[in-house]
């Protein structure tokens, strides 16, 4: 408990040994981390690793066992209070259909004490969204910019996205990681964004969360994985070699072996043959493997 | 109370309100509003051309009889509308009393028999629609306690949705009673004491806004029931609303037999669609300050207790 409290001030987010399951299945199994203030954390997992139960259970939309603070609330019993800080979205179409675009537009303006009306009419005016028009008309790249618009509006200290363009083409979701990019590169909002499309956000990321079969497999600074991470392209006379010095993962490429190494010396690595650092996609895969 | 809650429910509960009658204007306005519209046609109608409804009414006996039909008629609306009208202007005061008794009873029923199903299916849908259409993660999203979105939800189905209704039902009987003045006027006929006086407009309001104050506390269990299944109901909430208390009787005449506590409760505090248009009978005003009224009321805290706990961790389905 001491320890969570002395942490706040620094970090927004304190997860402390937080388990879920569901019967006899952990969704989340003793998961603890932490996101600083300001940083942009990608969440990442397979399907079903529990990305989606630490989110829900970060905002408050299910009960857990463990250690939970969001700026020093508990999302069980603050989540009210705790939204005026917190902006979320769910993966596309999670917005009433009913709902008419200047009725949402009243309706943020009525209840959330850091909405700007202004920015989101001006944030909705690049786009092709008509004020009148009900959700259950507009197509579904149109009611992520519509979401994102009355989200971008409010001037939080974390957003939680979870997996925010999943069923968008890839013209939306570039639009959405570039307007996302452009409006929050100088704020001081934090973000925590889900995802199993690890490459359209790699470039985003301060910090990388894997989580898999409930329990968290990575926690790393992007700067750190520069660090503590090569991939070697290994000339097929040094295999045997290189595979003494222990790499995550080997795989075939075009006649060599890409291994990729973890805390090991880069003198010690550069003879073997290029050096790279991993994306965090083949990072991704070289961690679940061993997992 | 501290005062930033009162803040808070100052500056949300009007847009909350707000929010159910933007999803809901169907059920609540347009509805009434057609029933509205098409009753005061008919009446236009049997006004000016041949009657498409007729009314008997026995006034010389005591019985409480009144008969509505609908469709071509040879009789006329006898008493009320034509050259009738000089015939009814003769009448002694209570005849007419109770022929705009049996009338108005018969034309509220149009209005008040949809409030009641609009009423149950708005409840029943209130915490479970937006769990299975998954809104419920953007409505959780918003700085609203789980308390006040329940709050807003039975002020809605038990005052917002009335009072609009009821406001229907003031315009139809003011329509009715306005084209009957004309029809009244050609035929010289003596309009206050004919139609305004024994008609006691403002009495039968008032009545009727007596009477879904204490429905509302009265069938309070009733009505938190339908919204604490709604709570948690995964699916067919219409199932679970009927199904447990058909069980809980079963059970309990099973059990015990002859009597029947459980089951006169229910149907004592069930909304029904007898005394809808009474009024304010003496009945309800017996019924205000009893001990059955305090063990409704606190059976409804309990259901709106829980169903506030079960908000608190609901979740799309």
């Amino acid at each position: 408990m001491n320890d969570v409290s002395t942490n706040i001030a620094s970090n927004i987010v304190e997860v402390k040994g937080i388990s879920k399951s569901y019967g006899d299945t952990y969704a989340l199994d003793n998961v603890s981390f932490s996101i600083q203030r300001g940083s942009i954390v990608g969440l990442i997992g397979p399907n079903g690793a529990g990305k989606t139960t630490a989110l829900k259970a970060l905002l408050g939309l299910t009960d857990f066992n463990g250690e939970l603070e969001v700026m020093g609330i508990d999302p069980r019993t603050g989540r009210h209070k705790m939204m005026e800080n917190v902006c979320f979205i769910a993966d596309v179409g999670v917005l009433p259909r009913w709902l008419k675009v200047k009725d949402a537009i009243d309706y943020l303006s009525a209840v959330h004490p850091r909405f700007d009306r202004d920015k989101a009419v001006g944030l909705l005016e690049q786009t092709n969204i008509q004020h009148n028009k009900k959700v259950k008309q507009l197509s579904k790249g149109m009611v992520t910019q519509l979401h994102l618009a009355l989200v971008m509006a409010i001037d939080v200290d974390l957003l939680v996205l979870d997996e925010p363009t999943l069923g968008l083409d890839i013209l939306y979701r570039k639009a959405f990681y570039d307007s996302l990019l452009n409006d929050y590169f100088d704020r001081e909002t934090s973000i925590i964004i889900s995802t199993h499309q690890v490459e359209e956000i790699e470039s985003l990321l301060t910090h990388l969360l894997f989580i898999d079969q409930g329990r968290i497999v990575l926690d790393t600074a992007m700067d750190e994985l520069s660090e503590n991470y090569r991939e070697v392209l290994v000339e097929p006379s040094q295999v045997s070699e290189a595979e003494a010095l222990g790499p995550l993962s080997t795989r075939e490429m075009l006649g060599r072996k890409s291994m990729i190494f973890e805390g090991v010396d880069e003198a010690k690595l550069a003879p073997l043959g290029e050096l790279h650092i991993p994306s965090v996609a083949d990072l991704f895969v070289a961690k679940m493997r061993r997992g | 109370m501290s005062q930033s809650m009162q803040n808070t429910i100052v500056k949300q509960l009007p847009i909350l309100l707000k929010r159910e009658f933007w999803e809901h204007k169907v059920a609540i306005f347009y509805v009434p509003l057609i029933i509205t519209l098409f009753s005061i046609g008919i009446v236009v109608l049997s006004a000016i051309s041949a009657p498409l409804i007729s009314f008997s009414v026995d006034v010389e006996n005591n019985g409480p009889g009144h008969q509505v039909t609908i469709g071509k008629s040879d009789t006329s609306m006898s008493e009320i509308v034509g050259p009738q009208l000089v015939s009814f202007s003769k009448r002694s005061m209570a005849q007419k009393e109770r022929v705009f008794e049996e009338l108005y009873s018969g034309f509220s029923l149009l209005l008040i028999v949809p409030l009641w199903f609009v009423i149950f299916f708005y409840l029943q849908g209130s915490l479970y629609e937006d769990r299975k259409d998954r809104s419920i993660l953007f409505w959780k999203s918003m700085p609203v306690s789980d308390g006040l979105t329940v709050a807003s939800k039975l002020i809605t189905a038990l005052f917002v949705i009335p009072a609009i209704y009821l406001v229907f039902v003031v315009i139809s009987q003011l329509a009715f009673l306005i084209i009957a003045s004309i029809v009244a006027t050609f035929n010289s006929v003596e309009v206050w004491s004919t139609l305004w006086a024994p008609a006691h407009l403002m009495m039968r309001w008032l009545g009727m806004m007596a009477f879904f104050l204490f429905t509302a506390f009265w069938c309070l269990p009733f009505f938190t029931w339908i919204l604490l299944v709604s709570s948690w109901a995964k699916s067919v909430p219409f199932a679970w609303v009927m199904g447990i208390p058909i069980l809980l009787v079963v059970i309990e005449y099973y059990l015990f037999r002859s009597s029947g506590y459980i089951r006169e409760f229910i149907a004592n505090h069930s909304i029904s669609f007898r005394e809808v248009s009474g009024g304010f009978s003496n009945f309800y005003a017996a019924g205000v300050f009893s001990m059955e009224m305090l063990l409704a009321v606190g059976i409804g805290a309990i259901f709106i207790s829980v169903t506030i706990w079960k908000r608190g961790y609901a979740n799309e389905i």
